[in-house]
């Protein structure tokens, strides 16, 4: 055969190296035979205990170990929960579905939340998602920018009138999310190194922060996580707050005795970077 | 551009920088002469690796080894990605960049492997092009390590040391010499492992790699999990007297032993090693 471009080799034992089966089926795969018309032997050299299709097996099946050690080390708890083989079979399907295309490893599991909620016929694919999702949230956290300390400047100038305009400038170290299980508390068990079934749905409300570069996680009431996610959104305190009373039907006295213990906690943690007002 | 010449001088013997030692490090200051850090560890974090790098590049010197240029790939070279390891190496008055002769995908995708070459006229040709481009962003010089490989192409027309030193002039780069590596190719592909170092153009070599591997019977996998084997230690002491000396890491990236283990293994460098029977330097034909 005529000697290949480097373009259709690499395409040839890309094919080859990612067969979701074996690299004997990937040298017979049409996605190999796209690149490169060829069988292995006139690709690869013999070794002396190898023949030339064993020695792009022996590539091929490191890949998907690669893969699935890569996403072991963010979804820890996930992979408990599924069990080595539904874990193994999840992971081979997620990276045919998302292959990486990033540099870093690291990034390989951003999707893992969204394929897990396309799997409808997966059993118990909506609380694993959210679990997914949770643990997803925790590698952003580690590894967003560190803000640095509160400005708290614009803190001790503020009079009364302006804390009604005032707005929170989040932290890139913070995330909420909202469940419809209970994720958190799940994993928090797993972690004590209990065995426990995988809960039955409940909403429940996260924070996820930073603090000394470890990250944190505090279950929230639902009025607590209405306040944040809108504060969040760059709503303005007074506006925040308004609206939170009305869903909730509270009463502003109570609203406000709520957000000065609740404010304590999100300046000490770390939730937000600074308070402007107009 | 620092020439090559003036950026590899022996810095000492010093190991790679794994985050399960972070607390070790931190607490004890080990006596170690430098650390090699994993480049793509911390390009994309702002949290606690970075914070570690930091405080570890205040007190040793720092080389930074990468495994996803893909200097070897046909697809577009991602500038953006040399930017970023740019801004590390500025950060860390890193010493030395580093990366792998190799390709990690082609098409948009990353399979995270570092995949053989074929060693042409037209692979060189491609190689030397990409390599300046990088240089020309790094605004330094790049050292290009040799891989562990597990097989050779039908094609190629050329040793890997003959692909190496022709690499190296054409594109006036550096060399990272894993000598692991030479041993372990050299029993996956059937040379020798003396005559690959005798070649080696010594001038254009910044530093030494040692590791362990692990024989499956088969052939052998380059899996950084143990100590490195004597005879690997005899070719780093042939390495060492043909070089005139340079600096050496020990990689150790599973089953990761205590930080004082690994120290202990690395120094193994700077006392060097007799040679001796139970070390060849060639590595016996039990896989051809």
């Amino acid at each position: 055969m005529a000697e290949p471009s480097l373009r259709q080799l690499q395409g040839w034992m890309q094919a080859v190296l990612t067969h979701p089966h074996c690299a004997w089926c990937g040298v017979d795969s049409d996605d190999a035979r796209r690149h490169l018309d060829a069988r292995a032997e006139e690709i690869v050299l013999p070794a002396a205990r190898l023949q030339p299709v064993d020695r792009l097996a022996v590539y091929a099946q490191m890949y998907p170990l690669r893969m699935r050690d890569a996403l072991a080390t963010d979804y820890p708890v996930l992979k408990d929960a599924l069990g080595a083989e539904a874990w193994k079979s999840l992971v081979d399907e997620y990276i045919r579905a998302y292959p990486s295309v990033h540099p870093n490893l690291n990034q390989l599991g951003r999707h893992l939340p969204r394929f897990l909620r396309s799997l409808r016929d997966l059993k118990s694919c909506a609380v694993l998602a959210d679990l997914a999702e949770l643990e997803l949230a925790m590698t952003l956290v580690f590894d967003a920018e560190e803000p640095g300390p509160f400005d708290a400047r614009g803190l001790a100038t503020l009079r009364p009138a302006d804390w009604s305009g005032a707005v929170f400038i989040a932290a890139p170290t913070l995330q909420l999310r909202a469940f419809g299980y209970p994720v958190n508390a799940y994993l928090q068990a797993v972690k004590r190194g209990e065995s426990v079934p995988l809960p039955d749905a409940a909403p429940s409300f996260t924070v996820l922060y930073r603090k000394n570069w470890s990250v944190w996680r505090r279950e929230l009431s639902q009025d607590e996580y209405r306040l944040l996610s809108l504060l969040v959104q760059g709503r303005c305190l007074a506006k925040a707050m308004k609206k939170v009373q009305r869903d909730a039907a509270l009463e502003p006295d109570e609203l406000s005795a709520r957000l000065r213990r609740w404010s304590q906690d999100w300046i000490e943690d770390g939730y937000f970077s600074r308070i402007e007002t107009s | 551009m620092s020439s090559i010449q003036s950026i590899a001088t022996d810095l000492g013997v010093g190991v790679g920088l794994r985050t399960v030692h972070y607390g070790h490090v931190l607490a004890h200051w080990p006596a170690v002469d430098l650390f090699e850090v994993l480049t793509d560890n911390y390009l994309d974090t702002g949290g606690r690796p970075l914070h570690v790098l930091d405080r570890v590049a205040a007190r040793y010197p720092v080389v930074m080894h990468g495994v996803s240029l893909s200097i070897g790939s046909t697809d577009l070279l991602d500038r953006a990605y040399v930017r970023r390891v740019k801004a590390l190496a500025d950060r860390t008055r890193a010493r030395m960049v580093s990366d792998h002769v190799c390709w990690t995908g082609v098409a948009g995708r990353n399979l995270h492997d570092l995949l053989p070459l074929p060693y042409d006229e037209q692979t060189l040709a491609h190689v030397v092009a990409r390599i300046r481009i990088v240089q020309d962003l790094l605004e330094r010089p790049l050292f290009l390590e040799n891989p562990s490989t597990y097989l050779a192409f039908t094609h190629s027309s050329m040793p890997e040391w003959e692909f190496l030193a022709r690499m190296c002039d054409e594109a006036d780069c550096g060399l990272l010499i894993d000598v692991n590596n030479v041993y372990v190719s050299s029993v996956n592909c059937g040379f020798d492992p003396v005559e690959y170092l005798e070649a080696v153009p010594w001038e254009r070599v910044g530093y030494f790699h040692m590791a362990g591997h692990t024989d499956v019977g088969t052939h052998l996998i380059d899996t950084h999990s143990d100590h490195a084997l004597p005879g690997v230690w005899a070719l780093h002491e042939l390495a060492t007297r043909l070089s005139g000396g340079r600096t050496t890491i020990y990689e150790w990236d599973a089953d990761i032993p205590p930080f004082d283990v690994l120290l202990a293994e690395a120094m193994k460098a700077r006392h060097g090693r007799p040679l001796t029977d139970s070390a060849p330097l060639r590595a016996e034909a039990v896989h051809g």
